[in-house]
């Protein structure tokens, strides 16, 4: 059941919004997947212009705040449906409504609706990463340490950096702040238009701080939402993946057939499909941290298996970039190692178990 | 001096255990395949791991990019004339030591040990055709040592026609758009082939094409083509996802002039040699994807001992246990290829390979073989079927379908095996910003071609259930006998 459909089922304005997102993955975004994922600045920008003229950056603020009122559930399928588009594009839509949920309203709605923010984890639990923040200061605090990689921290007018143990725990920090370093880091294999930035931080100050035990986003708010996040983006990708090998398996032959006749094929096919129903869209008002945990880890397997085969299933026309099949792969490995790999996710799932 | 990463590098008896109990019967084996391996690994460590990052870069910004330098030096070592015959200057080396070597070249560099193995690829139909192309291969040889490389190709896929040109029943129903038609004195070549790894810097190329488009299997037929020909082009280097230190082609012939004495064996007898080829290429192909599961089984275990950010990682169970897994898949995926390589060497064509009477031809000097008179003698029809006959009592169609169900299996392992291993190498390592996490995700972009090319690992597996479980026989060998009629038709 694509989003569009599930949403359907709630409201006919979560409907309308949510097939405005897939208007926008397929229309504005898909054509121009592979200019987007070459890193083309022309292609980034007129994707994001679309995005922030639908609302779709700021997608969680209520509308008095100059956003557009949707519920998490809400957003998790818009994301779906851009992620059909360009996998990074809906990405930066993720960390740009997490950026801003992160921040009390009255300072997410005073960031101007031209810029693009994103939300910065540091270090994650059990992550294997050089980043570190330390905060020292009575009143606003300065940060120092490194973040790196910060997907779509490249390019970013601000980010906010949210702390695990550092209070308090959001931290709004502008582009050109005094302290903060924003440089290009080795790109990951996909999300190319998230682009990845190391983030150096010396004694810089935060221009937005939520007041103290006013923060309204813990860590695990955050990280939830980006883990449900990567399961709907996921899931687009590997919509997209399904619906290219089905177009190209009817339409190529092999041995004088179309190759989807051939059970070799169709197997590959129909375990496409069979990834999509055992994974399906979380739609609910709310977002549950355990499930999105588990949620996240078998959304990206099925992704990563299914774009696998689909590029299987193209020979060696998938191998090529021109296609834009092997993109698909590439987005939804690195979508796998994403807001922590997959293994450090199973430990905190067994934990979670006990024992 | 060898620099294994994380001291990891296995010697060859490690690697093969059962090694040990065939040095008691072939000593002389043994210790030409641990110089091989020796050679083959200082060479990758010493030339093609420090470069491996830079050149799948630059082939990323130009897909034409191809470092000569390297393949220059490479000639030099003995990486581009080891497959060729002794008799022309060659190594005289066999599928076993060809594997070994690749093992070695790709967990230095996949996309730059591919230009070897492409070469050798271009090479082998040429081997099944005795001493007709000795002229050839001995310049091929020279030409290496001095250090002015001649590369080689094979150009097989067609742009509607891929995993089917690798299976004669698919052949058969195949969209094939090439044709070599028959013209006085040779044969007129005419088409366009895909995805051809060398194809753009190959001097001379090994083509398959059927001389009746109407009968592709049953007039598949090689030709041997220098690349300097009248109406050969390359249309396109293609961008490719990984291994893009070896530029894969767009080839066009039109109308391509080649002359009888070019022919590779005989019209017709191409979709045979295509499956000896393959039986002999995919223990290869295995080792070349065991390799890459090597090679970033190795850097990740460098950065999980070395690298401070990685600090306890190793400690705990959860990365002893996929690290204990990619060891294990490594080692089986090593075995299956050597299993495969010993099979094609030994059982399927040690008769031929062992033969005196090829030996015998290594004392006739090389520059008989190219006299007019010469050549023209080794490739008359009767000295072809006489070549023919000889392969057929040398070797056998059960023998050789063996060999091939082998072969497919390692092929089809090892490409899973790659892309399991480099997956779970770049999940442990995670988004770190150590250099290991560039390299690894190169390897996992290089591994996935190891599931497509040489057949899809749908097609080999497959050809798994033929040889092994159903015990079919294949048509390999060319019938002693072939006649052809004026317009080229196979009688």
């Amino acid at each position: 059941m694509s989003a569009v459909a599930a949403a359907g089922e709630a409201s006919a304005e979560r409907h309308e919004i949510v097939a405005l997102a897939g208007e926008l993955g397929r229309r504005e975004l898909a054509p121009h997947a592979l200019a987007l994922d070459d890193g083309l600045s022309d292609a980034l920008q007129l994707a994001w212009s679309r995005v922030a003229e639908v609302g779709f950056d700021r997608a969680l603020l209520a509308v008095d705040d100059g956003g557009v009122g949707l519920d998490a559930g809400s957003l998790l399928l818009c994301l779906e449906e851009i992620a059909v588009g360009d996998a990074g594009v809906a990405l930066l839509v993720l960390l740009s409504n997490a950026a801003l949920a992160a921040l009390p309203p009255e300072q997410a709605a005073a960031i101007a609706e031209t810029e693009r923010w994103a939300l910065v984890p540091a270090a994650p639990e059990g992550l294997a990463t050089s980043a570190a923040i330390a905060a020292r200061g009575d009143g606003d605090p300065a940060l120092t340490g490194t973040l790196s990689p910060a997907l779509g921290a490249l390019g970013a007018d601000g980010v906010v950096v949210v702390c695990g143990d550092v209070e308090p725990r959001a931290h709004a920090l502008a582009a050109g702040t005094p302290g903060l370093q924003i440089d290009a880091c080795e790109p990951l294999l996909g999300l190319r238009s998230a682009a990845p930035a190391r983030i150096s931080l010396s004694s810089a100050v935060a221009v937005a701080v939520p007041p103290a035990g006013g923060a309204p986003a813990t860590v695990d708010a955050s990280l939830a939402l980006l883990r449900a996040g990567s399961a709907a983006i996921a899931r687009g990708v590997a919509r997209r993946a399904q619906e290219m090998a089905i177009e190209y398996a009817e339409n190529r032959y092999q041995g004088g057939v179309p190759i989807i006749e051939h059970d070799a094929v169709r197997e590959m096919l129909a375990a496409m499909k069979v990834r999509e129903s055992a994974t399906p869209a979380q739609h609910g008002a709310e977002i549950d941290p355990a499930a999105a945990l588990t949620t996240r880890v078998a959304a990206t397997e099925a992704a990563l298996a299914t774009a696998t085969d689909a590029v299987q299933v193209f020979g060696g026309t998938g191998y090529m970039h021109e296609t834009g099949i092997e993109k698909l792969m590439r987005d939804a490995k690195s979508l796998q190692l994403w807001p922590e790999p997959a293994w450090i996710a199973y430990e905190m799932i067994a934990e979670a178990l006990g024992g | 001096m060898h620099v294994a990463v994380g001291g990891t590098a296995p010697s060859l008896q490690e690697a093969f255990p059962r090694l040990r109990q065939l040095e008691k019967h072939d000593r002389g084996l043994v210790r030409r395949l641990e110089r091989r391996q020796l050679e083959a690994r200082q060479f990758a460590d010493a030339h093609l791991r420090g470069i491996a990052l830079d050149v799948d870069r630059r082939a990323d910004e130009d897909p034409s990019y191809f470092d000569w330098e390297l393949i220059r030096t490479g000639g030099r070592q003995g990486m581009l004339d080891f497959l060729l015959p002794a008799q022309v200057g060659g190594g005289g080396c066999f599928t076993i030591e060809c594997a070994v070597v690749m093992e070695e070249l790709c967990a230095g560099c996949p996309g730059l040990a591919l230009i070897f193995g492409a070469h050798g690829l271009g090479i082998s139909p040429l081997l099944l055709d005795g001493p007709v192309h000795w002229d050839v291969m001995s310049e091929v040889a020279a030409a290496a040592q001095r250090g002015e490389p001649m590369l080689m190709a094979c150009a097989l896929t067609e742009p509607d026609a891929g995993t089917d040109v690798e299976d004669v029943d698919l052949l058969e129903r195949a969209r094939i758009t090439s044709h070599a038609r028959r013209v006085p004195g040779g044969y007129s070549l005419s088409g366009t082939k895909r995805f051809i790894s060398n194809g753009g810097v190959a001097r001379w190329l090994t083509v398959m094409m059927p001389v009746d488009p109407r009968r592709p299997a049953e007039t598949w037929t090689c030709f041997l083509v220098d690349a300097k020909s009248k109406g050969f082009w390359v249309a396109r280097n293609e961008h490719k996802m990984g291994q893009r230190a070896c530029p894969a082609s767009e080839l066009v012939f039109d109308e391509v002039f080649v002359p009888d004495d070019r022919l590779v064996a005989r019209v017709g007898d191409g979709a045979g040699a295509t499956l000896i080829v393959l039986a002999a290429s995919r223990p290869p192909v295995g080792a070349i994807a065991t390799g890459i599961a090597r090679g970033a089984y190795e850097r990740l275990l460098g950065w999980l001992r070395e690298d401070p950010d990685a600090r306890g990682l190793l400690e705990r169970q959860s990365v002893q246990l996929r690290l204990a897994g990619m060891a294990e898949q490594i080692h089986l995926s090593r075995q299956a290829y050597m299993d495969a390589a010993v099979e094609f060497d030994v059982a399927a064509l040690g008769g031929a390979t062992g033969s005196p009477l090829l030996k015998g031809l290594g004392l006739v000097p090389t520059g008989v073989h190219r006299r007019r008179r010469v050549r023209r003698l080794m490739s008359a029809p009767a000295t072809r079927d006489a070549l023919a006959g000889f392969l057929n009592r040398a070797t056998s169609n059960e023998a050789i379908t063996r060999s091939l169900g082998l072969s497919s299996l390692a092929k089809a392992r090892g490409g899973d095996v790659a892309m399991g291993v480099t997956g779970a190498a770049l999940e442990i390592a995670g988004l770190t910003d150590a250099p290991v996490r560039a390299e690894l995700q190169k390897l996992w972009r290089d591994a996935k071609l190891c599931q497509i090319y040489e057949g899809t690992n749908q097609l080999n597996r497959l050809e798994v259930f033929r040889a092994l479980v159903a015990r079919e026989t294949m048509p390999a060998l060319p019938p002693r006998r072939r006649r052809v009629d004026n317009a080229g038709a196979v009688i």
